[in-house]
């Protein structure tokens, strides 16, 4: 993958909750599954280490990634970014051919060319995200176990067992899964509203922040490495490259602003086996 | 509550399960190793989902400049894409002023676009007792080059995602607005195209709303699975060892299905403002049953590519790839073992590559003296099959008006059954130079 990113701007903001059960695993399982490094979760298991950790009770995370987009908060927040080093104004032509705003994906097999997403720029944020630590099947506030109906549904044993029925997961049973370790992830359902709006101005959504997500793409084209014999176009990588224009745009945004907002509700848990 | 497991056993499987199955996850990608750990995974489960756009947010596709006469450009957005309760009738719509069904319609759960009971949330949108389940497996197949690939060291790794067998009932839904023409439309609309001025873009609003679950009637789940295709090298694909990424798909759906345009007498009707459609009128679908199966380890695959020469190069193509022909590949493609062909008809039918959609409950109609399913639908029935409900006063007969004209026509129940896929390819052709 190729990218010319004017603005890339990453940040993840951690923060204790006094909340739930005191899950020691907490912490740790928050982290390694963010950054997907096992090894700290097998060194910090010594008790008298973990004691003095905090977070222990589960910890609340917001995430915000900026790419080629304002991050100030206000009408501006995930528009692209201007000027001499960002993006174009879209025109449908010339501003195809920015080279601050575009991305490339090429695949195996397929190396005569690129995939190529042009004066782009994309934003997401994810608010209040909580981790804690669970038992699968416990109590829904002691233990941040699952509701009722939730365990309504049959247990579909083959899913925890190999080809030849051999169990994989402790002894495939109900009892089995509800007592389980699972790392939980959770959003409180919040929701919205909308307001209908008066002439000159539509409706507008309030609320819906679990997520803000921005993307625009002005076009999308396959742009090749090289010219065939008799072209007369740049013979420019074909992730630098503008000769063919676009087959398609997308933009994911609000009526109102550059930013979709989402509500997400529910418990979310892994588990393994 | 007390549970066997003490604070240790909770330690280490908080960290095993996060930790150590990503190393098991990564270790399975080692052909030699594999064979010792199939089926291992991770496993998601989710409760009281729900996942809400705002009623003004969108997705939008916008295509290129019109490609001469006799074309238009549309713009095509879809706004409050949702995915709600579905168990309970309660519901709420986007525009917020309320929605319901007069139950004259069988229109009880697809009156609302979203469903508010639980506060929205899916009680099993995956349970934890049959969830989704993200592995590395091997199965055994053909590839594309015909060849049997059976051992642990010559079966091809996918990766798979596979849904539940059975979920909560559940509201998909957005609102849908296409707008034509949108260069020539009135500059004074904005930047945002607001349509508050006379002479407005021309734009139609819907809405389509699914009631259902993302498996089959009898249980089947959706599954996904993403690999690196195998002995593509035949005179099918001439370019020298074109292995490449690819997907299959099978794609599994049951339930109820209605999409509308009508909106109430109040409504804006506003380009990019939130409607409030009728509760009623609109195309209905009931007891949908769809099955679809995009791909066949390890012979087909959905690919990506682009148009490589000629005038339409800078085109996409998206391309569920031909069934090699060789004899023993189109025996595993029809039938399951060896073929047992008795006049002319397969006895043995390969079930996992036929896909079907049927468009109302056929219980009844296969057998007239069954009393499970729904009946074969009259023309005016609201429980099966294909129904449209007129738009027209709503919810009763107004000032004026001595009889409602939301009438209901069923068209009755219909399906393809036997759908194979031998090869699909789309190509794009909005670029080039």
């Amino acid at each position: 993958m190729m990218n010319r990113a004017l603005g890339t701007q990453f940040r993840i903001s951690l923060s204790p909750v006094a909340r739930g059960k005191a899950f020691w695993a907490a912490l740790v399982a928050g982290i390694s599954m963010l950054f997907a490094i096992p090894g700290y979760a097998l060194e910090s298991m010594d008790d008298s280490e973990m004691g003095a950790v905090t977070g222990q009770e589960g910890v609340l995370i917001s995430l915000e990634y900026y790419y080629n987009s304002d991050p100030s908060p206000g009408v501006n927040q995930g528009a692209a970014l201007g000027g001499a080093f960002g993006c174009s104004a879209p025109n449908g032509g010339t501003s195809l051919a920015n080279q601050n705003c575009r991305l490339a994906l090429q695949l195996e097999n397929r190396d005569f060319g690129w995939l190529v997403f042009k004066n782009g720029h994309a934003s997401v944020e994810m608010n209040r995200l909580s981790l804690d630590a669970a038992f699968l099947g416990g109590d829904p506030v002691a233990d941040n176990g699952v509701s009722t109906a939730n365990k309504a549904i049959a247990l579909n044993d083959e899913k925890f067992r190999d080809e030849s029925g051999a169990c994989l997961f402790g002894d495939c049973t109900t009892t089995w899964i509800d007592n389980s370790p699972a790392v939980r992830a959770q959003y409180i359902e919040t929701g919205g509203l909308y307001t209908a709006g008066s002439p000159g101005q539509p409706g507008t959504s309030t609320g819906y922040n679990d997520v803000l997500l921005g993307m625009y793409v002005e076009g999308l084209a396959v742009e090749y490495n090289q010219p065939q014999v008799g072209d007369i176009w740049a013979a420019a990588p074909g992730w630098q490259a503008n000769n063919f224009g676009s087959f398609l745009g997308f933009e994911i945004a609000d009526n109102n602003g550059h930013q979709a907002g989402i509500a997400i509700g529910g418990n979310f848990y892994m588990y393994g086996f | 509550m007390r549970r066997n497991n003490s604070l240790s056993h909770l330690l280490l499987g908080a960290a095993l399960t996060l930790g150590a199955s990503q190393v098991i996850a990564l270790q399975e990608l080692d052909d030699s190793s594999l064979s010792d750990v199939q089926g291992a995974g991770l496993a998601f489960a989710m409760d009281d989902f729900s996942f809400r756009f705002a009623p003004t947010s969108y997705i939008e596709l916008t295509g290129t400049q019109a490609q001469g006469a006799g074309w238009e450009r549309g713009d095509a957005r879809y706004y409050g894409l949702s995915i709600t309760n579905g168990e309970q009738i309660a519901g709420m719509d986007w525009h917020g002023s309320g929605c319901g069904s007069g139950g004259a319609f069988g229109n009880d759960h697809l009156a609302c676009p979203m469903g508010t009971d639980n506060g929205g949330g899916i009680g099993a949108f995956a349970s934890i007792y049959d969830p989704y389940v993200l592995r590395a497996y091997k199965y055994e197949g053909y590839d594309y080059s015909g060849a049997y690939l059976s051992t642990p060291a010559n079966m091809p790794t996918v990766m798979e995602l596979i849904g539940p067998s059975d979920t909560d009932r559940w509201r998909w839904s957005f609102w849908g607005e296409l707008e034509v023409d949108r260069l020539n439309n009135n500059p004074a609309d904005g930047a945002r195209n607001n349509s508050y001025n006379v002479g407005g873009a021309d734009f139609l609003q819907s809405q389509t709303i699914i009631h259902g679950k993302p498996v089959t009637t009898d249980g089947r789940p959706a599954r996904l699975r993403l690999m690196r295709t195998t002995g593509m090298d035949s005179a099918l694909y001439p370019w020298a060892d074109s292995n490449t990424f690819g997907i299959t798909y099978e794609s599994a759906l049951s339930g109820d299905f209605r999409f509308s345009v009508r909106q109430k007498a109040n409504s804006e009707d506003r380009l990019h403002w939130v409607p409030d459609f009728e509760d009623n009128e609109g195309m209905y679908f009931k007891n949908v049953d769809a099955y679809l199966p995009l791909g066949q380890l390890h012979y087909q695959a959905l690919t990506l590519d682009a148009v490589r020469s000629g005038n339409e190069r800078g085109n996409f193509i998206i391309e569920l790839t031909r069934i090699p022909n060789i004899a023993a590949v189109y025996e595993d493609f029809y039938c399951d073992g060896p073929c047992n062909i008795v006049n002319g008809e397969i006895q043995n039918p390969n079930n996992d590559t036929r896909g079907y959609v049927r468009w109302g409950d056929f219980t009844r109609f296969d057998d007239p003296g069954s009393t499970e399913g729904f009946a074969v639908p009259g023309a005016q029935s609201t429980d099966n099959g294909i129904y449209f409900v007129g738009g027209g006063t709503e919810p009763s007969p107004g000032a004026g008006v001595t009889a409602s004209t939301q009438d209901v026509t069923n068209i009755g129940i219909s399906r393809i059954e036997g759908m194979r896929i031998h090869h699909l390819k789309i190509t794009t052709l909005g670029a080039g130079q």
